[in-house]
Formats: structure tokens, sequence, C-alpha cells
């Protein structure tokens, strides 16, 4: 009976439909409306007052930096170490003796030592091996103070190559070296010109800046130098007893002062720069979150036991958050650990 | 054109009589230091010093007589000057100038120190013509309690007593701080009659000439002039002459002075009987070409000794230690004697 709807009523209940239908699209687009105003209004709050998410949420990294590392053991078997690098997959130790044999020592991240090797056809008065470094490749860069050269060993120690004085010049002093991102990184001492030299793998000169001085931009022995992820530099000026950070172009920004002997330097995966204090028998640890970067903590103490230092000279970091310290008049390389 | 020349006659009176600011020997060590001077931190602590002299790296407190301060201060120097000379172009450990010349002035680059070297030296004691690297045979033993010092005291004292050892520092030799207004060769101390025996910041305010004993060691240690201003320009390694032999026209006859403010009963002014009865004739010490580094380098050598000159007793009595037992001498077995004493 009720089945069947005469046209009137059809129609009625038709246009009733259509009306609410009509409702519902306006109460939509309205919606829709005030979602866009609100959308373009946070978009103009957030054009108006943003903030690099580092300034307005402590940066990721502050919670790791705030830890310091803990002492684990020490590697002994190595004469008066000074420089330090490890293999591009943390598992091998490499360190440069400054007496008795005068080697390049090699050990596995345990402790157990490998193989050593050294210049060939040279005996241990005749050269004198300060700072190394290794490649992505696993080769590894020797400097030698007593034969003003820069060596270039493989894994095994077999030598591949000498560096040669950048063109046009026929005597150079290179005494730091590091490789950050295929490039290798020269702090180079020859009398009145001690400044900052980087290469690609190749050997080619890319970027050189800074001379003897004690101005901002100069160098006086400088040790050590690394780059983070922007490409800035970090210099240890050792006797000029700061740490000088430089843009990617080598322009002078800014240096932190009043450090005793700054030598060796190494960058975590934490943005934690390490600089080893020779003569304060410590090793100073810095944050990179920020620019100018900030001091975090320092850790060891003049002494022979454990976690003690006596005049430490250079620092290796892994991915695990290893970190190897030569000791040099200690006698070993100490390793700690976060 | 008088005009210029006044002035610039001016100008070189005024760069020789005006005091002027300049670093120790061209060293890191501070020679201007200013009221507000950052450089003391560097090496020392004041309230936290592990040595007498209150330096940073040093462990060993015992502090002996005669010793300035501690063992260990030559860790210290090391950290500049040992075998990688990571803050200096002067290697002493290895007796080698880490540098190339710079004008002339500084020493042909990887050539060795005047002063030979405490671990290795760079010398041509055998006259071979080409310098060879090797390790010391002898050395003023630097860090090492109780050391003999031969020849300490005045004539006539006899034969060596306690009182004649010493512990050697670098310092007991070279001012680390350098001197402000003087250059001194090598920044050797101009003090050392009396530091090589006193433990001068323990005796500042205490030590003066009206208060000095009247022995004859403390009237000749008055008497001795120390201060051996720097050659011009400095040179710091080895140049031989036609004939093999060092060239020691640079020395500066005081040096032996200088010496004799530890090994005094080897000053001599002539052969005369001394009286004394160990050193009773001693070769003469106080003219240009006799100075003691004529004969001897101050850090250590490469020579080594024969049948003869090894087996020399020391003043002591103790007997000779065989072809090691080079005493210092830059030439090997006693081919120091045979430029001036050539054979007939």
């Amino acid at each position: 009976m009720s089945d069947k709807v005469k046209g009137p009523e059809r129609s009625a209940i038709s246009n009733t439909r259509q009306r609410k239908w009509a409702r519902r699209r306006l109460i939509a687009l309205g919606a829709l409306f005030l979602l866009l105003v609100l959308v373009a209004g946070l978009w103009a709050y957030y054009l108006r007052t943003r903030k690099p998410l580092s300034a307005a949420l402590p940066p990721a990294p502050a919670v790791a930096q705030a830890f310091k590392p803990h002492y684990l053991f020490s590697i002994y078997g190595v004469d008066r170490p000074l420089g330090i690098a490890l293999s591009p997959d943390g598992r091998y130790i490499y360190v440069t003796e400054s007496a008795g044999e005068r080697l390049i020592k090699v050990f596995d991240r345990e402790g157990q030592f490998i193989r050593s090797f050294a210049v060939p056809d040279t005996r241990p008065a005749e050269r004198a091996p300060v700072y190394v470094a290794v490649d992505s490749y696993g080769r590894v860069y020797v400097t030698d103070r007593r034969r003003f050269a820069l060596y270039v060993f493989d894994a095994d120690g077999n030598l591949l190559r000498v560096f040669s004085p950048p063109q046009g010049e026929e005597f150079w002093t290179p005494l730091g070296v590091n490789v950050v991102n295929d490039e290798i990184l020269v702090t180079e001492v020859t009398r009145e010109q001690h400044r900052v030299m980087v290469f690609d793998l190749e050997g080619r000169l890319k970027t050189v800046f800074g001379r003897e001085g004690r101005e901002n931009g100069e160098f006086w022995f400088p040790n050590a130098v690394v780059r983070d992820e922007e490409g800035n530099f970090y210099v240890s000026d050792g006797n000029n007893g700061r740490l000088q950070v430089l843009d990617p172009e080598g322009n002078f920004l800014y240096a932190l002062r009043g450090l005793n002997l700054p030598r060796g330097l190494a960058i975590d995966t934490e943005k934690r720069l390490f600089l080893v204090d020779a003569v304060a028998h410590q090793v100073r640890v810095f944050s990179l979150a920020s620019q100018p970067i900030v001091a975090l903590y320092e850790f060891g103490d003049i002494g022979m036991g454990d976690g003690e230092f006596r005049y430490p000279n250079d620092i290796a970091v892994d991915l695990t958050g290893r970190l190897y310290i030569t000791d040099r008049e200690n006698n070993r390389i100490q390793v700690w650990s976060y | 054109m008088r005009r210029w020349a006044c002035s610039l006659l001016v100008g070189l009176l005024a760069m020789l009589v005006l005091p002027r600011p300049g670093w120790a020997d061209n060293g890191p060590h501070e020679g201007t230091f200013t009221k507000t001077t950052d450089a003391c931190a560097q090496c020392h602590r004041a309230h936290r010093g592990q040595g007498p002299g209150l330096l940073a790296g040093d462990l060993v407190t015992t502090q002996q007589a005669r010793v300035l301060i501690d063992t260990s201060q030559i860790n210290l120097c090391f950290s500049c000057h040992g075998s990688a000379a990571t803050g200096a172009d002067t290697n002493v450990e290895d007796g080698i100038y880490m540098n190339r010349a710079s004008g002339g002035q500084f020493g042909v680059p990887g050539a060795g120190l005047r002063g030979g070297g405490f671990v290795n030296a760079l010398m041509d004691p055998d006259f071979t013509g080409t310098p060879t690297a090797a390790p010391v045979t002898s050395k003023h033993d630097v860090g090492v309690p109780g050391m003999i010092v031969w020849g300490l005291g005045s004539s006539g004292v006899g034969h060596v007593t306690s009182s004649q050892r010493a512990t050697l520092q670098c310092s007991s030799c070279h001012n680390p701080h350098g001197f402000a207004n003087a250059d001194r060769y090598r920044i050797l101390r101009d003090d050392l009659p009396c530091a090589g025996c006193h433990d001068i910041q323990q005796q500042k305010g205490r030590l003066s000439q009206a208060s000095m004993p009247t022995d004859a060691t403390h009237q000749l240690a008055a008497r001795l002039n120390t201060a051996i201003p720097d050659e011009r320009p400095p040179y710091y390694t080895i140049r031989y002459t036609p004939d093999g032999y060092r060239d020691v026209s640079y020395l500066d006859e005081r040096i032996s002075e200088w010496c004799a403010g530890c090994h005094t009963r080897y000053l001599a002014t002539g052969t005369d009987p001394s009286g004394d009865a160990v050193f009773a004739y001693r070769h003469r010490t106080t003219a240009q070409e006799l100075t003691c580094l004529v004969c001897h380098v101050a850090h250590g050598t490469t020579a080594t000794m024969g049948r003869f000159s090894g087996d020399v007793e020391w003043p002591d009595g103790t007997p000779g230690g065989g072809t090691t037992d080079s005493r210092l001498l830059h030439v090997s077995n006693r081919g120091v004697c045979y430029p001036c004493h050539p054979a007939p």
C-alpha cells in the first residue's frame, strides 16, 4: 500500500533531500574554508615566528653529549706513541712511535698486536713518524718530520707513494695529517709558512691557507686539522695555545684560547670535537651542535694510573663511541668508551 | 742627500740602542712577558703544580739538593723538542735541525745540530765526508738523579764527594723564559754560576753579593762572565771546514767560563800546576781557540774511542768504559788533539 508514492509526494521528498544535500555541501565548504583559513593562518604565523629546530628544541645530540666517557683498558707495547688512526671499519688501530724503533704499529681493537712497518731502508735514527691517518680505501698516510715527507702505505704497510711538495716548491715539512671525506688535510710547518693544506686523494692541492704567526688566521706549529659537516676547519694551533675555527674557504671565524698545548683532534658522530691538550694532560670535549662551539667537559688528569695521562698527544674515535688516545710518556694507548 | 744619510744613521743608532722586544733565540719561549701575559699558564700551575718549579707536567716531587726542578722536566721539553719536533725546529733528541734555511740564517734542513743530540746525533766524527745519524755514545745525562759533576768546586777540594753530584735539567743550562732585552746564545742562562748549584727559585731574594761566602768557589763564581751573546745571524747547524773539522769560529771565548759554572776546576788560564791533587795540570781553556766546545759537544756525540782513549780512567779513578766512553768529544779517539798538535 505504502509502496506506491504518488507524484506530488515524491517530488516533495526529492526537494527535501536536495535541500539537505545543499546544506551539507554548504557546511562542508564552510568547514573547508575555515580549515583553509586556519592553515593559512598557521602558515603565516610560522613564517612570522619560525625558528630553526635546533633553537626551538634541544639538539638531539645534547643528550648523548652530556655523558662523559669512561676508561676501558690500555694497550701497551708502544714506545712513546704520538699519532693514532683507525681503519675504515674500526677494526685496526695504527700508531706511530717516537722512540725506540720508531715504527708504525698495528693493533686490533682489543689490543692484540698485528704487525708493524716503517719507511723502507731507514734506520730508527733516520726516521721520525709523527701523525697517521687512514682513508676510506684503507690506505695509511704517515708524516715523517725527520724525512720531510708524507708517505702513503697500503693497509699491510707496503709503501705506495710519497707525497711531493706542492708544485713550484722544492721543500716542505708536513706535520699533521687527517683524512676527512676523501680529502687529505695536512698541516705544514716550513719556517715562516705554517699553514693548512687540503689535497684530494690523488695528491692534487685544492686549498691552502695560513702562515706562521700569532695573529688570527696564522699558526704556530699547527698539529692537527679536522672538518665538520658544514666544512668548517678546526686547527689545533699548538704553540699559540688555541683552537682556531675557520670557514670552508679558510677564513678565520674565531678562536678558543687558553689551551696549554693543543695537539690531536677528532670529531665523532654525536657532533663532539675532541682535543688532546698535551701539557694539561687532558682531553677537552666540545659540542659542535651550535656555533661558536661550546666546551662540554674534559677528562683525564696527570698520572700513571688507569685513566691518567702523561703527555697525551693524539686521539681517534670509532663509530661505536670508542676513543683511542696516545699516552706518550706512559708508553701506552688508552681506550675509553661512552 | 745629507739629510737622508743623517736619517739613516739615526735610524740605525736607534735600532742598536733602543730596547727591542724579541723572542728568545726565535723559540717559543716568551721573551716579552707583559702585565697581561697568557704564557705562564701554558706550562705552570699556581696551586696545582706537580713539581717544585710548579710545572704542570712534573710527577716526581722529590727535590734534591742543588736541583732546580724535578726529574721529569725533560718530558715537557721533549713535547716540542723531541724526535718528532712537534713544536720546534730544533730536535735535540736526534740532534737535527728540522727545517729549511731562511735567508741563510737558520741552517741546512735536516742537518746536525752543533750540540749533538741526547739519543741520536747527526755528525761526522770519523771524517767520512758524510754526516751519519747514529745513537750517541756519550751525553749529558738529563733528568738522571745524582750524576757526578766532574770538576765542580774550587781547586784543592779533593776527590769527588756526594756534594759534587746533581740532577741536570734542561733548565739547568737554558733559560726557558728567554731574555726580554738581550739575545743570549741558545738562551743559555747567564746566572749559571749560581744556578749550577742552587735552586734559584728558592733562593731568590736571599742571594746577594754581600752575603756570598768568601771561599774560593764562590769567589770564582762571582768572577765568571756567563752572559754569552748570540751570534748574528743565528745559525743552528754544524758547519764543516775544508779539512773536515767543525767550524768553531763562531764561538765566544766566554763559553768556557759558562761551562765552568759547573765544571769549575777545568777552567785554566795556563798550564802551571794548579795545586789540585786531581786536576794538577790542565789544558788551557780560556782562549777562543781553546774553549770547551772546540773539543766537546754540549748534548751528545756519536764519536767512538779506541784502545787507549777508551781506557782512560775517570777523575775519580773509575776505569774507562771502552769504545763508547766518548766523553762528549766530537771526533773519534783523540782526534781533537790533532789540529793543534799534528804529528811531527
